[in-house]
C-alpha cells in the first residue's frame, strides 16, 4: 500500500544514509511478494479497498515473519492504512470487520468525519528527539483508539491526531512508529528521520555508533515556515 | 407555488444579472459569482431552466477538462455551430449557471440560440449537475489522485460516477479505454459507451500506480503495456476484465508533431496543435465526441490545426525579450507529464510555484510523487516561489539532482526583475491554480492584457 506521497519517506531515508556514506538497499514488497528482511520497514496509507485485499491476503508465515521482525526490535514505520491493518481489527465504512494483524493493541472505527489538515504534534518524551515537534498534514476518517498496553507516538497540538477526542497521535511500540501523518513526513521532520536510522545502526551494530551531522538548513525552513504559518 | 417560484426565479435572475455586470465592469473575474448568488437563492434554479438548455456535452476527469472541452468547442465552431459554454465560469454547478445568466431572459428562455452546450464539469459535481441538466453526452477522461483533502479519496469519485450511470442509461458515454477505474464502470453494463484509446506512447518513467487491483473483482491488474500512472493496455489475472477495444485511436507519430487517428480501420492524420504528449488523448476524445454528433474526421483534422491552448497550459508569455511558458500543475501525472513535455536537449531555465490554499489544495503531499528525476542534467536554474516554496526546494534537495543552489522569490515584482536580469531568455514556469491567478494579476496590472479565461 502506497498512497500520496508516501515514496518521499523512503527518500528522506534513503538519501539522509547515502549523504553521509552508508550504503543503503530498498526492496519494494507488493501485496503478493514475501518480505524482505530488512533493518527498517516503512509500510504506507491505503484506501479501505486496497487494505481489505491485503488484510484477506496476508498470510501465517507472512505474520509470524513480521511479529519475529517486531520483537527482534527492528524499526518500523506505518502510516495511515497500514497502521490500521497492524491494529487488532478495523471496522469500515460499510460495517464490516477487517481482521487487523494484531501486533499493535489498537482498534480502529471508521466514522463521517474525514479529518483533513495540517498538524503539530508533540512527539512522546520517551523518543527523546533532538527536536520534539513534528509537522505533517493527516487525511483519515478511521478513529483509532489506544489500549492500554500500548503508548501515543505523540500529543496533538493541532489537528485530530488518532481519533480527534484524546488529543493522543500514533502509537509507540518496540521499534514501531506508527501515526496518521501521512505523505512526506520525514523530509521535513530531519530529526524523526535521524532517529529512524540511528536506531536501525543500534539495532544492528549496538550502542556508541553516531550518526553524522548534516546540513539540514532547507528542512527547517519548510519546518519552521508550517510553525510560523500555523501559530505555534 | 408556481407564482412563487417564478419570483423566485425572477428576483434571483435580477441579483445574479446585476451581479454579472459589475464583476464585468469591475473586471474582478468573479466568474463564478452571479451562479454562487442563484444557487443560495434559488437551489432549483438550474433545473428550472434545463428545457432550454440542450443538446449538452459534459465534459470531466482529472485531467485534460479544459483542453478537451476547449477543442470541442473550437472544433464545432469551426463547423458553424454556435456553442455554449463554462470557459469563463468554474465548472462547478455555479460556474454553469453564471455562463448561462447573462443569455437568459425573465420568461425562462435564452435570448440567443445555442446548437450545442459543452461544460467542462468537475469530478465531484457532475454527479448534482447531471440532475439538473439532461445531458446528451458525457466524457469520462480519467481519475488520477488529485486534491484528496477535498475528495477523501478516489474510490469515493468512482463510486458517485456509478451511481450517476446506473441512474442515467440514456446517456451516451465517451470513454477512456485506457484507464481502468473508468472504464470498469462500463463493464458488463448494457450502456450506451463509446471508447477511445492510444495506441502507442512514448513511455513516461514513474512510479505511480493508482489502480493496484482490479477495480471489477479486486484481483492483479497486469499490463501489456503501461503508458504512464495507470494508463495502458491492461487485463485482470483473475477476471474477465480488460481494457475494451476501442472505436477511435490515436498516437503521436513518433519524433513528430503528427497524430495518426484510426477510426473504423480508417487512418486519418493530424497534427498537435498544443504541446505535451498527453494531449493525444483530448485530441481523440473531442474527435470522438464530434464524430458520434456526425461530422467528418478529414474536416476535424484541418479544423484543429489552429486551436490555441488555453489558461495555463503551456501558455506562451513575452515579456519584455524574455518568453515564458505558464504551466498549471494540479498532480503527480500532469506534472510528471508536463516535465516530460517539457524537457530536450537544452537546459531549462525553471521556476516552481507552489501555494496551498484551498483551489489549489491544502496537502502538497503529491509533489513527491512527481517524477523530478527527468531533470538530471537538464536544468540550468530554478527559482521558487508560493506558500509552500520550501516543501517544493526540499523536494527538488531529495531528488538529487545535482542543483544546490536553491533560489526563493516572496514577491512576484521580485520573480519577474530576477527573470529580467537574467542572461537565459526562455522560461518555463510551472505553477497551481491560484499561483496562476496571482500571476496574471501582476502582469495585468503591469500592462498585459488581463483575462479570466480557465
Amino acid at each position: 500500500m502506497s498512497t500520496y506521497g508516501d515514496s518521499g519517506n523512503v527518500l528522506a531515508l534513503q538519501k539522509r544514509c547515502e549523504w553521509r556514506n552508508i550504503e543503503v538497499k530498498i526492496h519494494y514488497s507488493d501485496i503478493y511478494d514475501s518480505i524482505y528482511p530488512s533493518d527498517i520497514y516503512f509500510w504506507g496509507g491505503g484506501q479501505d479497498k486496497a487494505q481489505e485485499v491485503v488484510s484477506s491476503n496476508f498470510s501465517q508465515n507472512k505474520l509470524d515473519f513480521l511479529t519475529k521482525e517486531v520483537d527482534n526490535n527492528k524499526v518500523f514505520l506505518l502510516i495511515c492504512g497500514s497502521y490500521q491493518l497492524m491494529g487488532k481489527y478495523y471496522i469500515d465504512s460499510n460495517n464490516n470487520k477487517i481482521e487487523g494483524l494484531g501486533i499493535l493493541d489498537v482498534y480502529t472505527q471508521s466514522s463521517n468525519k474525514r479529518m483533513i489538515g495540517n498538524t503539530v504534534i508533540e512527539t512522546n518524551p520517551k523518543l527523546n528527539l533532538k527536536v520534539k515537534k513534528i509537522v505533517g498534514f493527516e487525511n483519515h476518517s478511521g478513529q483509532t483508539f489506544l489500549g492500554k498496553k500500548i503508548e501515543p507516538f505523540g500529543y496533538v497540538k493541532i489537528g485530530f491526531g488518532n481519533n480527534g477526542l484524546d488529543k493522543t497521535e500514533g502509537s509507540l511500540f518496540k521499534n514501531i512508529i506508527a501515526c496518521y501523518q501521512h505523505g512526506p513526513l520525514l523530509p521535513k521532520n530531519p530529526h524523526l528521520a535521524d532517529y529512524i536510522i540511528s536506531k536501525a545502526i543500534e539495532n544492528r551494530y549496538g550502542l556508541g555508533i553516531k550518526i553524522n551531522e548534516i546540513d539540514n538548513t532547507l528542512e527547517y525552513a519548510a519546518y519552521n515556515s508550517r510553525l510560523k504559518k500555523l501559530k505555534i | 407555488m408556481l407564482f412563487d417560484s417564478d419570483i423566485n426565479y425572477t428576483l434571483s435572475l435580477i441579483g445574479a444579472k446585476a451581479i454579472t455586470r459589475v464583476a464585468g465592469l469591475l473586471n474582478k473575474g468573479a466568474t463564478a459569482l452571479p451562479g454562487y448568488f442563484i444557487e443560495r437563492l434559488n437551489p432549483g434554479f438550474l433545473k428550472v431552466i434545463s428545457d432550454e438548455v440542450k443538446n449538452c456535452i459534459l465534459v470531466t476527469g482529472t485531467n485534460g477538462k479544459t483542453t478537451t472541452s476547449s477543442l470541442i468547442v473550437h472544433l464545432l465552431t469551426k463547423e458553424n455551430k454556435n456553442i455554449g459554454n463554462n470557459h469563463a465560469g468554474s465548472n462547478l454547478k455555479r460556474g454553469i449557471i453564471s455562463s448561462i445568466v447573462p443569455y437568459l431572459s425573465f420568461d425562462k428562455k435564452l435570448a440567443e440560440k445555442f446548437d450545442y452546450f459543452v461544460f467542462e464539469c468537475d469530478e465531484f459535481a457532475l454527479e448534482k449537475i447531471v440532475q439538473d441538466l439532461s445531458a446528451s453526452y458525457i466524457v469520462m477522461l480519467n481519475l488520477f489522485r488529485d486534491q484528496l483533502d477535498r475528495y477523501g479519496e478516489i474510490d469515493t469519485i468512482r463510486k458517485k460516477w456509478g451511481h450517476l450511470i446506473s441512474n442515467n442509461k440514456n446517456i451516451h458515454y465517451i470513454v477512456n479505454a485506457d484507464d481502468p477505474s473508468v472504464a470498469s464502470l462500463f463493464h458488463n453494463q448494457n450502456l450506451k459507451v463509446s471508447y477511445f484509446g492510444v495506441s502507442d506512447y512514448t513511455e513516461t518513467q514513474d512510479n505511480l500506480k493508482d489502480v493496484l487491483f482490479c477495480p471489477v473483482c479486486g484481483g492483479k491488474l497486469e499490463y501489456n503495456r503501461r503508458y504512464f500512472s495507470h494508463i495502458g493496455d491492461y487485463f485482470c489475472t483473475n477476471c474477465d476484465f480488460k481494457r475494451p477495444k476501442p472505436n477511435l485511436t490515436a498516437k503521436i507519430i513518433k519524433d513528430s508533431k503528427e497524430v495518426e487517428v484510426e477510426y473504423l480501420d480508417n487512418i486519418y492524420y493530424t497534427k498537435m496543435p498544443v504541446e505535451g504528449a498527453y494531449n493525444v488523448y483530448n485530441i481523440a476524445a473531442s474527435f470522438l465526441v464530434c464524430i458520434k454528433l456526425g461530422y467528418e474526421i478529414n474536416n476535424l483534422s484541418h479544423n484543429i490545426l489552429d486551436f490555441k491552448s488555453s489558461f495555463g497550459r503551456y501558455e506562451l508569455i513575452k515579456y519584455k525579450d524574455k518568453k515564458i511558458f505558464l504551466i498549471l500543475v494540479k498532480n503527480p501525472v500532469g506534472f510528471t507529464q508536463a516535465l516530460g513535455s517539457s524537457i530536450d536537449n537544452n537546459k531549462k531555465n525553471l521556476v516552481f510555484i507552489l501555494n496551498d490554499n484551498i483551489a489549489d489544495g491544502r496537502d502538497v503531499s503529491w509533489i513527491w510523487d512527481v517524477n523530478f528525476s527527468l531533470l538530471k542534467d537538464n536544468v540550468n536554474e530554478i527559482i521558487f516561489g508560493g506558500t509552500r516554496m520550501y516543501d517544493m526546494a526540499l523536494r527538488i534537495k531529495y531528488e538529487d539532482i545535482g542543483i544546490n543552489k536553491f533560489v526563493f522569490f516572496d514577491t512576484y515584482k521580485e520573480l519577474f526583475d530576477k527573470i529580467n536580469q537574467s542572461v537565459n531568455d526562455t522560461y518555463h514556469i510551472f505553477l497551481t491554480y491560484t499561483a496562476l491567478l496571482e500571476l496574471k494579476n501582476y502582469l495585468s496590472k503591469h500592462g498585459f492584457k488581463h483575462f479570466y479565461e480557465r
